[in-house]
């Protein structure tokens, strides 16, 4: 049992993999993908846009869900 | 300076919280806001039946668009994810989210503080894979119609944050309380529950959305970075995260909320969070 700003977790114990993936990705790569993601993002936003997705955002947005509240 | 961060995390994520929840006058009488604000997703988790919601959830919207008569998947959402995934990955969490505040608060209950098994981590991409983007979509009606299955199933913030203030405003509505509701009452409970014993039990353990951007923590531009020729290896910043994240060993790992608990830690200033690149990665 610990509290958060007490794990204690020693050095040792940060050798094994204990918190997944994630090792840094190269500097390069990283940046390329980071744009490359937005740019699609930007594209899937318009193209969304265009077909009429934010009127079922907003139409389901502003009525009560039933859902969401535990009744649907 | 160290106690100047945390001071201005909280700040930000006090005023995000204010921001999303911007129509605090509807509590009274049990309206929603019905403006054409709520075309637009917050980035963070916060229900849009929730009285003061200004913003529309995004996981939510994600289940509506996929779950409607004519398309089963929204771009709209998931650009808007990946668009902020991409810029700031999980910093939303540590930052923006309304639910992680909240979280964080609760688990400021003084109580015994637990450690989570690693397992437990990888529930909620089960969660976002079945209830958010499968179900929605197979399971519908005859009119080809989907219900947002983890809206209906699991989310605790709806329940919270929408369910309690309406069903307390509107007696109509509490004649409809059933099963499910008391489904969602008892997964809201353990929710809170698991708040106070285990740091940001949600965003750990079941949140589609922080799912989401930790997979982007790899890719976006915010991030985290330890100086190899600094970092003198004392382990302080991975007994300090709440997250249970050794940045030094996986600076990008799905977990970290980017929060800068472990930067404020480091007796070596050896860790930095923000934007580009600034560490060769080379020791020395
Ligand atoms: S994991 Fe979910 S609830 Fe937690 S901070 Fe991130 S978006 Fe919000
Ligand atoms: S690794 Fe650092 S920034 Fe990431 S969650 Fe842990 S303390 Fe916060």
């Amino acid at each position: 049992m610990s509290s958060k700003g007490d794990h204690g977790q020693g050095a040792s114990e940060r050798d094994g993999v204990r918190d997944g993936g994630g090792a840094p990705a190269s500097g390069r790569y990283r940046n390329r993908a980071g744009a490359l993601l937005l740019a699609a993002a930007c594209g899937f936003v318009l193209y969304g846009l265009f077909r009429g997705e934010a009127a079922i955002v907003l139409n389901k947005a502003v009525n009560i869900c039933l859902e969401c509240i535990g009744l649907g | 300076m160290k106690m100047k961060h945390a001071l201005r995390r909280k700040l930000v994520q006090i005023a995000a919280f204010g921001f999303s929840n911007i129509h605090l006058t509807n509590f009274r009488g049990g309206r929603i806001y019905q403006g054409k604000w709520k075309q637009f997703c917050n980035p963070g988790l916060n229900c849009y039946s929730c009285p003061a919601a200004g913003l529309s959830c995004p996981i939510g919207a994600l289940q509506a668009v996929g779950g409607s008569m004519n398309f089963q998947f929204s771009f709209y959402v998931a650009g808007f994810l990946l668009a902020v995934g991409a810029l700031f990955g999980r910093a939303v969490c540590g930052w923006v989210c309304p639910f992680g505040l909240f979280q964080e608060l609760l688990h400021k209950i003084p109580s015994p503080k637990w450690k989570l098994p690693g397992w437990m981590r990888y529930l909620k991409y089960g969660i976002l894979l079945v209830f958010v983007i499968l179900l929605p979509v197979a399971a519908t009606d005859y009119m080809g119609m989907g219900k947002p299955a983890f809206c209906q199933f699991i989310c605790p913030a709806g329940t919270l944050e929408g369910g309690l203030p309406l069903l307390g405003t509107h007696p109509e509505l509490r004649q409809s309380i059933g099963a499910l509701f008391f489904l969602k009452a008892a997964v809201l409970v353990i929710t809170l529950g698991g708040c106070v014993f285990a740091y940001r039990f949600f965003c750990r353990v079941m949140c589609p959305l922080g799912a989401i951007y930790g997979l982007m923590n790899r890719v976006s531009f915010f991030r985290l970075e330890v100086d190899p020729s600094k970092c003198i290896n004392c382990g302080k910043c991975a007994r300090e995260c709440g997250m249970e994240v050794d940045p030094v060993r996986t600076p990008d790992c799905a977990e970290c909320i980017r929060c800068g608990d472990c930067a404020r830690a480091c007796p070596a200033g050896a860790i930095r969070l923000g934007f580009g690149r600034r560490y060769s990665g080379k020791k020395g």
